[in-house]
């Protein structure tokens, strides 16, 4: 029953769910969640223009979308800088904008009389169907290097979470790895687009990461936790939608993860986030 | 005549969502807006799947409700100590991948499109007539749109004063006797009303944008809330307008040029608004570090005055001939009785 569709689906779906989960735990500390859901519709203008430019090359695809995505956190950060604007106004106006953009050029590239651009729409509700070999390699090559950055910069990573204050007086520079952290995570969320979809994508970030954090104490755990749930979340999906007859495998996946984070938030004993003061 | 009706009803829908878009900004709820146009989504397909019939008042019924829930559900969220960002895109994206699962599951037998709904395409607009006893009275979203516009106005007016105590001082709204609770139940539900009746027409992204570009935007330009009201009006039109315009002339997803359109108005706005813009800024600053540098020089003037010796001192050439032209020192370099005048002004604002 393992044939080799299934077996790339699978795959990739627990790789995506993995690294997004374990990256999702930044977002998450940071209290960030929904920088994930700009990104993510961000990254739609990078998708079509990097079609008009290198035509359907995934890797190029991948790049364009990740650097929209960057160029959108930073026009958000900018934005909210510069003015009195509340950060959330302006990552819903940014994202629904970006999204726009991306919408106009979209039916642009549709009235162009080269073909192949049919399957550029599922990088809006993504379509595992599509997925290939050769994303799973992508994956691995962009999630391995991902992975030993988190691990290599651990502490900075660690501190940038919960002691800002460190950071800064340590002389570490902030604002790098505010960066640099930023742009995993539009990576992670330009890998996923073509399974997930961009409505959805910053969902497998956020759940896992939440749910995790309800059973855990500390960040290191947190994260491996998420991790599984992720990456637990994708194998589930891809074989629920394999088994099942017109089960959409992004939804079916996000859907597990929302549902592990909502039930750990009913049943997960309240864990312990700070020293409580004893008595006297 | 098409082209008359499809202008009416962006300006219309832009006008719709606008305004509960400002007073959602105002209180901080922004990113509601988002969630609602994804959750809705579920409470559209449950109720097509109770009552079968895509066109029915239960589907605003079952939307509205779904609307509800989700900004119930993430209060709840936020009480068990989940942040309020958080809450918001796990309450949201649950609700929408299991409408998209329910679509998908029975999409046969389904007049629902996912794309439409979604990405909307207003050009259509114009073709679906609302037609009440043999009344053409004009196309369905305008006619929607325009109800979920007055009933916003009218509340707006209404409940002005609850909606001003509860939004910036919600201590003393408690205290004369309003609900901050109450208030903020009433915006979502109408909030939910207008993201229904827009995003039948426009789509559910350009929604959010309409709801928070032409607010922010008004934002940037003014201190006083009732000129914020109607600046946000006059923005949302413009920007429906010219978005409008341009989707024609390049023939490009119209939805997709008005929230484009309005992103565009808004960096506008933010660069080169007066006073306050980017740009504007930039200039001020450097006025004042001039400013800065030739109150340092008049100083440096002033206190050589004492010794009589203000000709031995080292100063840029530029800068004396400028406080010489304001009439603050005389050839000699010694200080005016206008020169001290603004010597005493340091420190007070001009």
């Amino acid at each position: 029953m393992i044939d080799s569709v299934f077996l790339v689906i699978a795959v990739a779906a627990i790789l995506i769910g993995g690294i997004s989960g374990a990256l999702g735990v930044v977002l998450v500390l940071r209290k960030r969640s929904l920088l994930g859901d700009a990104i993510a519709h961000a990254t739609l203008p990078g998708v079509a223009l990097s079609y008009l430019l290198f035509g359907k090359d995934p890797l190029m695809l991948v790049v364009g979308a990740s650097i929209a995505g960057i160029i959108g956190v930073a026009l958000v950060v900018l934005i909210t800088n510069t003015t009195r604007l509340r950060t959330d106004v302006v990552m819903g106006m940014m994202l629904a904008v970006f999204f726009g953009v991306g919408m106009v050029l979209l039916t642009y590239i549709q009235k162009l009389p080269t073909t192949g651009q049919a399957g550029l729409t599922s990088f809006i509700f993504g379509q595992a169907a599509a997925v290939v070999w050769d994303d799973v390699v992508l994956l691995i090559a962009f999630g391995a290097p991902m992975l030993a950055v988190v691990v290599l910069a651990w502490p900075i990573i660690h501190a940038f979470c919960f002691d800002h204050a460190w950071v800064e007086v340590r002389g570490l520079p902030a604002f790098v790895v505010d960066i640099v952290l930023m742009l995993l995570i539009s990576v992670i969320i330009a890998l996923g687009l073509p399974m997930v979809g961009a409505l959805l994508m910053s969902a497998l970030l956020v759940a896992p990461a939440v749910a995790a954090r309800q059973w855990v104490k500390s960040m290191s755990a947190m994260m491996v936790l998420a991790a599984i749930i992720g990456a637990s979340g994708g194998l589930v999906g891809a074989y629920l939608s394999a088994t099942f007859e017109r089960v959409p495998t992004g939804p079916t996946i996000v859907f597990l993860c929302v549902m592990v984070a909502l039930i750990s938030l009913v049943i997960a004993p309240r864990v312990r986030t700070h020293v409580r003061r004893g008595p006297a | 005549m098409i082209l008359v009706d499809l202008f009416l009803t962006g300006v219309v829908v832009s006008l719709a969502c606008a305004l509960p878009g400002l007073w959602l900004m105002l209180r901080g709820m922004s990113m509601l807006s988002d969630a609602l146009t994804h959750s809705v989504l579920l409470g559209i397909v449950v109720t097509y799947f109770i009552v079968g019939d895509v066109s029915s008042p239960w589907m605003f019924i079952g939307a509205v409700l779904s609307g509800i829930i989700t900004a119930v559900f993430v209060d709840r969220l936020q009480q068990r100590n989940v942040s309020a960002d958080a809450a918001i895109g796990l309450v949201f994206a649950g609700m929408f991948s299991f409408a998209i699962i329910l679509i998908t599951q029975f999409a046969d037998d389904t007049h629902l499109d996912l794309d439409a709904v979604l990405l909307g395409e207003i050009v259509f607009a114009p073709f679906d007539r609302m037609v009440i006893a043999g009344v053409n009275l004009g196309p369905r979203a305008m006619v929607m749109n325009g109800i979920a516009l007055l009933l916003s106005t009218v509340c707006m007016w209404v409940f002005w004063k609850e909606l001003v105590y509860t939004t910036f001082d919600a201590t003393s709204a408690v205290l004369v006797g309003f609900s901050p609770a109450v208030i903020s139940i009433g915006l979502v539900t109408l909030s939910s009303f207008t993201v229904v009746t827009a995003f039948d027409a426009v789509g559910a992204i350009l929604v959010v944008a309409l709801m928070t570009a032409a607010p922010a935007s008004a934002f940037l330009l003014t201190f006083r809330l009732k000129t914020m009201v109607w600046l946000t009006m006059l923005l949302a039109m413009s920007a429906a307008l010219i978005g409008m315009v341009a989707a024609m002339w390049l023939d490009v997803s119209v939805s997709g040029a008005m929230a484009t359109a309005a992103g565009v108005q808004f960096v506008a706005v933010w660069l080169l608004a007066p006073k306050r813009g980017l740009i504007a800024r930039a200039f001020e600053r450097r006025g004042l570090r001039h400013e800065v540098v030739l109150l340092a020089h008049l100083m440096h003037l002033a206190s050589h005055h004492i010794d009589a010796e203000p000709h031995r001192v080292h100063a840029s050439e530029q800068c004396l001939r400028e406080l010489t032209q304001r009439g603050w020192i005389d050839e000699r370099r010694m200080l005016t009785a206008s020169g001290y005048a603004r010597l005493n002004d340091v420190g007070t604002r001009k």
